[in-house]
This record gives C-alpha cells, sequence and structure tokens, in this order.
C-alpha cells in the first residue's frame, strides 16, 4: 500500500476514535448546564446529583477526548506536510483560535467542575458549567469552519503556490460553515439525549435511583424527537448547499449518475459506480426533483456532468449517507414512540421501550461516523476541493513503512484503550450517581 | 527591521513563551509523577501529591497544545519539515502523553491508589519530558539535513554531550521546581522528604548546570556573542542560587517563583541558540529552516500573533482564578468525583 493510502487509513481511525469523545462531550455539557441551571434556580438536590453524575461521566469521556486528540496536529504535519505547507497559513489559524478560545476554556472549567463543587459558590460552579458548554461548542465550532473551509474553501488567494489569507470572515464563515456546524452540533446533542436516556433505562430496568432517572429520561425524551426532526431538516439544508456549492458531491450522494428530469429519491439500494446504476433501487419517483427546487419535474444535476476522474467514490458514500438516513429515521421513529407512551403516561411502565433506548445509545454514534465517512470520502479526490489532490497533499520525504508502523500500533493502542474507556464509563454507569433518592 | 521581521520575531517570541508556560505549569505535574514513587511513604502521601495536580493537569496542557497550533499557524514550512523528519520519535512523545492522561485518571479513585496505573504514570511522566527535552536540545546542537530538505536525525546528533547533560539538568531543574510547588502543599514527614530530596538535587544540578550550559553551546556559530544566551544562563543561575536561600521556613513561599525564573533561564537559553533558526543545521552552510523563510504571510502572522498575545493574558488570568478557588481548603471533605 502507497504512503497517501496509508496515510488515509490512519487518519481516518484516529479522527474516528477521537471524534466518538468529541461528540459525547457536547452532548453531556448541554446535560450538565441544564441541571446546574436548574439547581440554581429551584436548589433541588436531586438535579445537583443527576448533575454531580453526569460530570463523571464527562470527566471520562473528556480525558480520553483531549488524550486521542494530541494525534490530530501530529498527521497534518507529519502525514500531510504538503497540506499543511500549502494551506497551514489558513487552516493553522482555525487551529490556533480553537485553541485558545475553546480547549483552553474547557480544559480550565472542568477542573471546576471536577473538583470544585465544595469549594466554590453555586454561581461560580455555573459559571464553569456554562463555559465548559461554550468552550465545547466553540471548539466544534473551530474545527467544523476548518473542514468546511477544505469542502468549500473562500477568502484565500493563491500566492508563490500556497494559500494566502485574503478575508478572515470569509474563510471562517465560508459557504457551508453555518449549516454544518448546525448539523454537527445538534447530532451531538441527539447523542446526549440518546446516552441520557439510555442510562436512565439501564437504572429504570434495574430499579435503582428511579425518581432521579424517571426525571432524566423525562426531561429527554421530548428534545430527543424534536432534534432528530430538526436534524433531517438541517441536513436537507446542508444538501441544498452542496447543489449549489458542491454538487457532484451531492449526486453521489443521491446515486445521480446521469442528468434527469424529475430525479427520484432512492431510500435504498446498491450504487454500482462502475455500470452507472443503483441495483435493487427503491425509492420515491420526482422526489429528489422537488426536494432540490420544489418542482416534480425540475433537472437534478448527475456525475456525468464532471469528469470522471474527479467522482467521488460513489459505492462508499451512497451506502454511508443511506446509512445514515435509515439510522436518523430509526432515532426519530424511537423518539415519537417515547413521546406517545409519555402523553399516555406510560413512559415509566414498558420494559420493553427501556430496552430499546438502552441498544439505541450506539445508533447516533454510528450514524455520526457514517455521516462524517460520507463528508470526508465525499470531498475525494481533494483534500482541499478544487485547489489540492489528496495524492498531492501527503507527506513525500516519509517512507510508507513508517506509516505502516504507525497505522499498526495506533491501530492496537487503541483497541486496548477502547476497551480501557469502556470498563471505565461502564463502570461509572453501573455505580450510578452519589447518594439515595429523597423522598418528596 | 521591515514589518514582516518584527511579526516573525513575535511569533517565534510568543512560541518561547508558551513553552515557557507549559514547562512550569505542566512540569510540576511531571515531576509528581516522577517523585510520587520515590518520596511517598503510604497511599495517604500519594493522594496528597495527587491532589496537588488533579484539577489542574489538563489545564496545563493547553499551553503545549496552544504552541502547537501556533508554531503550525506562524511558521507552517517549519511544522510540515519538522513533523515527517521526526516522524516515529514525535509518535512515541504523543503516545506516552496519551497514556499518562490515562493512567493518572485510573490511578487515583478517590479512595485508593491502584499500582498499575501508577506505575504508569510515573514511567510515562518520566519518559515524556525525558524525550521531550532531549529531542529539543537535539535540535539546539545541530541536526543533519539531506538532499530532499528533511532532517535526519544521525548518530553523531544523539550522542553527542551537549543535548544528553542539558537534557539531564533540565530534568533535574523539574525536579526542584516540582518540589517547590509541594513545598506549599505539604507537611510533616512528607515535606521533609521533598525538602531533603530538594538540597541533594540543588547541589548536583548547580554543578552539572554550568556543564550543561558550555556543552550545548560549544561549536555552535555565533553563539557566545548572543547577550540573551548569557542572560539567560546568569538568570538560571540566580534562580538557583537563591533558591538554596529559600529553602528556610519563613522564605519557602519564594522557591516557586525562584525555580520558574530558572526555568525562565533555560528557555532564554534554547530561544537564543535557536534565533533566528527553528532548527538548527548540524554543519554551517547547509540550508537554513528561518523564522524568515518558513514563515506565514504577513496577515496570517498578525492574527496568529494579536489572537495569541490576548488570548494567553485571558488563559494566564483565568489560570490564577482557578488556581486561586481551587486552592483553598475545601469546606467540607468530600470525595473527589473521578
Amino acid at each position: 500500500m502507497d504512503f497517501t493510502t496509508l496515510s488515509r487509513m490512519q487518519f481516518g481511525v484516529t479522527i474516528g476514535f477521537h471524534y466518538l469523545f468529541a461528540l459525547s462531550t457536547l452532548g453531556l455539557t448541554v446535560y450538565i448546564l441544564l441541571f446546574e441551571s436548574l439547581y440554581l434556580i429551584k436548589a433541588e438536590i436531586e438535579y445537583r446529583r443527576i448533575s454531580d453524575f453526569l460530570i463523571r461521566l464527562l470527566a471520562v469521556i473528556f480525558v480520553f477526548g483531549v488524550a486521542t486528540g494530541f494525534m490530530m496536529p501530529f498527521a497534518f504535519g507529519g502525514n500531510w506536510s504538503r497540506f499543511s505547507n500549502f494551506a497551514g497559513s489558513v487552516f493553522g489559524i482555525q487551529l490556533v483560535f480553537e485553541s485558545i478560545t475553546s480547549f483552553a476554556l474547557e480544559a480550565i472549567a472542568l477542573g471546576i467542575l471536577i473538583f470544585g463543587r465544595d469549594q466554590v459558590s453555586k454561581k461560580i460552579f455555573w459559571l464553569s458549567a456554562l463555559l465548559v458548554f461554550v468552550g465545547s461548542h466553540l471548539s466544534a465550532f473551530w474545527i467544523v469552519s476548518a473542514n468546511s473551509w477544505m469542502q468549500t474553501p473562500a477568502g484565500y488567494a493563491i500566492v508563490d503556490g500556497r494559500v494566502v489569507l485574503t478575508g478572515f470572515w470569509e474563510a471562517i464563515l465560508n459557504a457551508t460553515t453555518v449549516i454544518r456546524f448546525l448539523h454537527v452540533v445538534v447530532a451531538t446533542w441527539i447523542a446526549g439525549t440518546f446516552l441520557a436516556a439510555g442510562i436512565s433505562a439501564y437504572h429504570l430496568l434495574k430499579h435503582s435511583h428511579e425518581k432521579l432517572f424517571r426525571r432524566l429520561l423525562r426531561i429527554s425524551i421530548v428534545p430527543m424527537l424534536i432534534l432528530t426532526l430538526f436534524q433531517a431538516f438541517s441536513g436537507h439544508l446542508h444538501l441544498l448547499k452542496l447543489i449549489k456549492h458542491y454538487p457532484e458531491k451531492d449526486a453521489a450522494y443521491e446515486g445521480i449518475f446521469h442528468t434527469v428530469k424529475g430525479a427520484p429519491l432512492y431510500a435504498l439500494g446498491i450504487p454500482d459506480a462502475a455500470n452507472e446504476t443503483i441495483h435493487f433501487a427503491f425509492g420515491l419517483p420526482y422526489m429528489l426533483s422537488f426536494l432540490e427546487s420544489g418542482s416534480f419535474t425540475s433537472e437534478v444535476k448527475g456525475l456525468d456532468e464532471f469528469p470522471r476522474e474527479l467522482w467521488p467514490p460513489v459505492n462508499v458514500i451512497f451506502t454511508t449517507f443511506h446509512l445514515m438516513v435509515m439510522f436518523g429515521v430509526a432515532m426519530i421513529i424511537i423518539g415519537a414512540v417515547g413521546n406517545y407512551l409519555k402523553i399516555k403516561k406510560k413512559l415509566f411502565t414498558q420494559r420493553w421501550y427501556f430496552l430499546i433506548l438502552l441498544y439505541a445509545i450506539p445508533l447516533p454514534y454510528l450514524a455520526n461516523e457514517l455521516g462524517w465517512i460520507g463528508t470526508e470520502m465525499g470531498r475525494q479526490p481533494w483534500v482541499i476541493y478544487n485547489l489540492l489532490r489528496t495524492e498531492n497533499a501527503s507527506t513525500i520525504c516519509l517512507p510508507a513503512s513508517q506509516v505502516a508502523i504507525s497505522l499498526s500500533f495506533i491501530a492496537v493502542f487503541y483497541l486496548i484503550l477502547s476497551v480501557i474507556f469502556l470498563k471505565k464509563f461502564i463502570g461509572v454507569i453501573k455505580t450510578g450517581p452519589a447518594g439515595a433518592d429523597v423522598e418528596v | 527591521m521591515d514589518i514582516i521581521t518584527f511579526w516573525q520575531i513575535m511569533a517565534f517570541s510568543c512560541i518561547i513563551f508558551m513553552m515557557f508556560m507549559y514547562s512550569i505549569l505542566d512540569g510540576f505535574d511531571l515531576g509528581i509523577g516522577i517523585l510520587i514513587g520515590l518520596v511517598t511513604e503510604n497511599d495517604e502521601e500519594k493522594k496528597k501529591l495527587f491532589a496537588a495536580i488533579t484539577p489542574y493537569w489538563d489545564g496545563n496542557e493547553v499551553w503545549l497544545v496552544i504552541a502547537v497550533s501556533t508554531l503550525f499557524a506562524a511558521f507552517p514550512a517549519a511544522y510540515s519539515t519538522m513533523l515527517p523528519s521526526f516522524y516515529l520519535p514525535f509518535l512515541g512523545i504523543i503516545i506516552l502523553f496519551i497514556c499518562r492522561a490515562i493512567s493518572l485518571d485510573f490511578t487515583y479513585g478517590g479512595s485508593r491508589i491502584s499500582k498499575i496505573p501508577l506505575a504508569v504514570f510515573s514511567i510515562t511522566s518520566f519518559l515524556a519530558p525525558l524525550f521531550g527535552i532531549f529531542f529539543l536540545t537535539v535540535i539546539v546542537s545541530g541536526i543533519t539535513i539531506d538532499g530532499t530538505g528533511a532532517f535526519r536525525v544521525t548518530a553523531g546528533n544523539i550522542l553527542s554531550p551537549g543535548p544528553i547533560v542539558f537534557t539531564a539538568a533540565w530534568l533535574l531543574l523539574l525536579l526542584l521546581h516540582t518540589i517547590s510547588y509541594l513545598a506549599c502543599k505539604s507537611d510533616g514527614m512528607l515535606k521533609e522528604r521533598l525538602l531533603r530530596c530538594a538540597k541533594r538535587l540543588w547541589t548536583v544540578n548547580m554543578a552539572l548546570f554550568p556543564v550543561a550550559f558550555v556543552l550545548l553551546c560549544q561549536g555552535l556559530p555565533g553563539i557566545w556573542e548572543k547577550p540573551v544566551i548569557w542572560l539567560g544562563a546568569a538568570i538560571t543561575i540566580s534562580g538557583m542560587g537563591l533558591h538554596r536561600i529559600a529553602r528556610k521556613p519563613h522564605l519557602e513561599k519564594f522557591m516557586f517563583p525562584l525555580s520558574t525564573l530558572a526555568m525562565g533561564g533555560m528557555w532564554l537559553i534554547i530561544a537564543g541558540a535557536l534565533f533566528p533558526n527553528i532548527v538548527n543545521p548540524a554543519q554551517q552552510g547547509n540550508a537554513l529552516m528561518t523564522i524568515y523563510n518558513s514563515s506565514a504571510p504577513l496577515n496570517t502572522l498578525k492574527l496568529v500573533v494579536l489572537f495569541a498575545m490576548a488570548g494567553m493574558a485571558a488563559i494566564i488570568a483565568f489560570v490564577l482564578f482557578t488556581y486561586g478557588i481551587l486552592g483553598k481548603k475545601r469546606k467540607k471533605s468530600s470525595e473527589v468525583l473521578l
């Protein structure tokens, strides 16, 4: 295998692993801020107990997130040195802003959250929860902004073969930043609701801390549905942006090989890029045209409008995209059922639903990973769309054997870390909150 | 001096300052990892040492992260040359940091000390700064550049006495700095043991530092004409010299500022020995990687430097606030959450 392929595999492994922790962090900070706010306003100890429990989970996740995040800047310089040299003066700015505005805020304030409950006032503690929330979300913003710049670059000029920043805000708020940030943040919040609901379901099944986890589940179930529905809408808005700014990627997502009027919206199918068709296609006729322009007969650009060598790997991204959508639909259904049970006042009496919630915890994580695989592979053959091809972005002076060594080592190392993390994380969940429920 | 030169020097200075802040803050985290198995006699003492770092360690690592990202943004050509040149050694150091962070999370569960994570924490706390400082001193003493423009570390680069002795001196100073921090956070037998350890470390380091300084700088062209080198050495010697006086009971609170001063001197030596290079060449006449030929364009440099300076001021204020409130005695005893 060549250097570039090995480097892509390594980057996929490292960022895919790191993303799981980033995702959980954002989702949990929303809950912690919510419960700290309720504790501040209502002064009920139950809110504090839930918050303390979630802070313990966050502490474990954050350590693994920080530790695995060290790999990212290493990969930019080590494996993708021509990319770093070419675009560092724009891309690097976003990393500086991320480390200063968000990582610093998050890491320092988290120290107060984990260790400062008895040392600071309620208001300072709440402020720390707010800072961790803001820091983690700012972090997501800068990273998504940097990634969006690679998808839809703006605010730059090419001078002496390198990218030069010409417009800070154009680069930061490029064509897809806002909608992608929204889509990613909502995805993390959904992961938070499923994690909280799943943990609640576990304890309700075990009849432990029932009062407290009923409260956590009740709070989670409404946003679970609202956020998953909104996510479908934000995903649609993202695709509309792609049609304008990255049409070949949109065509690959939707499996449209040939420009056509009245394009169908495929729900299922097996893509075959070699023969430019979707086997066993199942979908709604004319619906893609309608969704993209509001007319059932409008024209949708196909991949045939673009040179074949610039096509993204259609088979992979069609599949990952549609699997992501399927998981999304499953999450909407789970949220809808939960809300139905809540309205019927049966939410806490249906064990089968608790089991569904427990086993649904991985769903948003899978959907997120699939979404990112689709996004990143959908950008191929470019690292920076229309500016730098992947094959021209990797390091030249390093032998492939060194990446083979590092990839093998990282794969084994991360496998061990996964086991260690799950042992600790599940341990914290099983232990549950400190103290006993207070009967009011 | 033209305008871009000014911003290039500012960016270089910012990175050195960030590394200085990292070394004094995460320095005692690392030092506690090294010392914990050597100066404690029971779990209670170990817990005291852990309590001195657990709320802060991830905040302290912020400085390393911002230094690396600033190097990337301000000097992308240097960044993209150095990382591939030292690919596997850098990977090794990162793995050590990952293991260290995670083992810290597992060592102290609030009620008992776990032995295996403690061993991992101690070993990685020793190896990470050892390799980190050694790598830095190798860069200062000079590295061979091959035909492709990449740096190639040779046996000659590694086995020269300058980097080895300077690394040893810096590690000893790091331990002295750690004890200075702990002197205000411990009492009783533990404190006595720490101060005895400081006395021995101080004696060895006062003898070792001048030798290390000369060995590192010898052979670097024009090094002795740089005033900043002498200033750095003078500050380090003064900091360590006064540290001896501050070991008296009523002056202990000055130990930490003085070891910080000595650390600052070390960074001035490094900055002076490198400037204007980012990596010193092993032979004169080799292609140089300087702050002038590897920097980002002016508008990026300005943006990064101004933002980094404002950010650093805010982070320092935030760190002082956090240390202030978490350093107070607990209102009531409670278990640590982790």
